[in-house]
């Protein structure tokens, strides 16, 4: 049976004090989503659910005003 | 009570500047008559991450202001949505994040300008 290691993972925003997820700032966003557009889910990212739920909100919102991708091929 | 809105329009950025200067100071004028602009950051031509109404780049402008509950923002809406050359716009009442700091990118004519080659018609 494999022995499979925990890696800590942790909070971006947390770590990096960042109080509210601004759905305009995109370089930040980009980090969060993988290169089809999909939200990485918080079991890769680490962040916490606080933060994964406004995240949630801020993808959508930038989707909306063509920051970011509904669907992608390959991200730019 | 105002509130704080943020409203960001995509302009379709195959007009000419004039035309979109026109549309821009159009909004502008229309918030300010019954709200109060806190600030107009232009980002200016950027590549829509896919396509809109056939367009794959538009001219964004985010607009600031303080306005009261209803009135300014569903009239202010409404306009943007009988506007044809008005590609897309999102607003958001409160946002928590508040102003962005100012940033050379955000500035009028600061734009670090991507290749605005529009292929389509």
């Amino acid at each position: 049976m494999a022995i499979r290691r925990k890696r800590k993972k942790s909070c971006f925003f947390t770590e990096n004090k960042i109080p509210h997820i601004d759905y305009k700032d995109e370089k930040l966003l980009r980090r969060f989503v993988n290169e089809r557009g999909k939200i990485v889910p918080r079991r890769m990212s680490g962040t916490s659910a606080d933060y994964q739920r406004e995240l949630a909100v801020a993808i959508k919102r930038a989707r909306i005003i063509g920051l970011l991708p509904f669907v992608a091929e390959t991200m730019r | 009570m105002a509130k704080l809105y943020e409203t960001v329009v995509l302009v379709d950025a195959n007009q000419d500047d004039a035309a979109i200067e026109a549309s821009v100071k159009k909004f502008q004028d229309m918030i300010s008559s019954s709200g109060e602009i806190v600030r107009v950051d232009r980002w200016g031509k950027r590549r829509i991450a896919y396509e809109i109404a056939g367009r794959s780049h538009a001219d964004y402008t985010v607009y600031y202001y303080n306005a009261a509950k209803g009135g300014l923002v569903s009239e202010l809406e409404r306009a943007l949505r009988l506007d044809e050359s008005i590609l897309r716009f999102l607003t958001v009442v409160d946002n928590p994040a508040g102003l962005p700091p100012l940033h050379p990118v955000d500035q009028p004519e600061g734009g670090d300008e991507q290749d605005l080659s529009d292929k389509e018609d």
